[in-house]
């Protein structure tokens, strides 16, 4: 009994840690940071420095950096990518992600907005200079549904959420879920390694 | 017996049918909510997108297809706004006074309030081209002021 009781708590303990690596967290409104913002330590790093290793960043991942946007401690930078394909989450989900980075002598502090697109029918998305997006043909395309509408479950495969009868949003894609957090979490991983 | 037997199986299975029908041309009516939805979204951002990918361009390339601005002012962090406006502004509409019509008693014998449908609009579309010192466009904003 003991046993089962110490291996219960081993699997509740690693499910806790698992989930406090995300540095983001995904909700029937949309994905968030939950303190507002990502802060992330580089104590050997001059504020100089942390600036050319986000230039090199930018550079490297091919993101588009907003200098309207940007200031003397603040970096900001566009993405625009697939979170997901049709195969596994059912219809195209793209992320148009801004992240802002504020930086100084060894830290630099990180907060995002974005705006997440989907379609089931493969519409090709384009985006130009003024971060606007359109669809090539104008295919059917339009703003990612965390929580399918109430009675439209069917036709919204790809929300993570649906609505219960009392309009409790109850999870029923944790997979896409996961998917989000994967993807969110990896500008974090791949900036800190970077 | 028998036949009342053959009889009821066909009524349900009808019904069966008729049921998947149904809650089938629900799904498909559903779905093509769903994509006249996005078609108009779709749509709507096509024409945001084919004005705002000015952005990138020279300015002078714009001048030479659109002609002069009609506003062109600064900002603190040294871009220059060239703004392109059209305003709409006017009235309509009628307003018809109220009356009351009595007899020589002072009796009132019919009586009617005044109506105003009278109606004014006054609004500016706006373009709003922001360049920096190559002379290159970097961000448009579009809107109604």
């Amino acid at each position: 009994m003991r046993k089962i009781i110490f291996i219960m708590l081993c699997i509740i303990s690693l499910q806790v840690i698992k989930a406090q690596e995300s540095y983001f967290k995904v909700e029937h409104f949309g994905v968030y940071i939950p303190n507002k913002s990502i802060v992330l330590s580089f104590p050997n790093l001059t504020k100089k420095q942390i600036e050319t290793k986000i230039f090199k960043f930018i550079n490297d991942k091919n993101y588009v950096y907003k200098p309207l946007l940007s200031g003397d401690s603040r970096i900001v930078f566009r993405d625009f990518s697939y979170i997901c394909k049709k195969e596994k989450c059912k219809a195209d989900i793209v992320a148009k992600n801004f992240f802002y980075l504020d930086y100084g002598d060894g830290f630099v502090k990180i907060s995002f907005e974005n705006e997440i697109y989907s379609s089931i029918v493969g519409a090709q998305l384009l985006i130009n200079n003024n971060d606007d997006v359109a669809s090539e043909n104008n295919a059917p395309f339009g703003i990612y549904e965390f929580s399918a509408p109430y009675k439209y479950d069917e036709i919204y495969p790809e929300s993570i959420f649906t609505y219960n009868k009392a309009s409790k949003p109850t999870l029923r894609n944790p997979e896409i879920l996961n998917t989000f957090l994967e993807y969110y979490n990896q500008f974090i991983i791949d900036f800190i390694k970077s | 017996m028998k036949t009342k037997t053959v009889i009821l199986i066909f009524i349900f299975s009808s019904l069966f049918f008729l049921v998947n029908a149904q809650s089938l041309a629900n799904s498909s009516s559903k779905l093509d909510a769903r994509l006249n939805k996005e078609k108009i979204f779709a749509e709507s951002q096509r024409k945001i997108f084919n004005i705002t990918s000015w952005a990138g361009a020279n300015i002078s390339e714009l001048i030479n297809k659109w002609g002069n601005c009609t506003k062109k002012s600064e900002t603190p962090n040294g871009y220059t706004i060239y703004s392109y406006e059209t305003r709409y502004s006017g009235s309509g509409g009628n307003y018809k006074p109220g009356y009351v019509v009595t007899d020589q008693f002072g009796n009132v014998l019919h009586q009617e309030a005044s109506k105003d449908n009278t109606y004014s609009y006054d609004f500016t579309d706006f373009y709003d081209f922001y360049v920096d010192k190559n002379n290159v466009i970097i961000k448009v904003n579009i809107g109604t002021r």
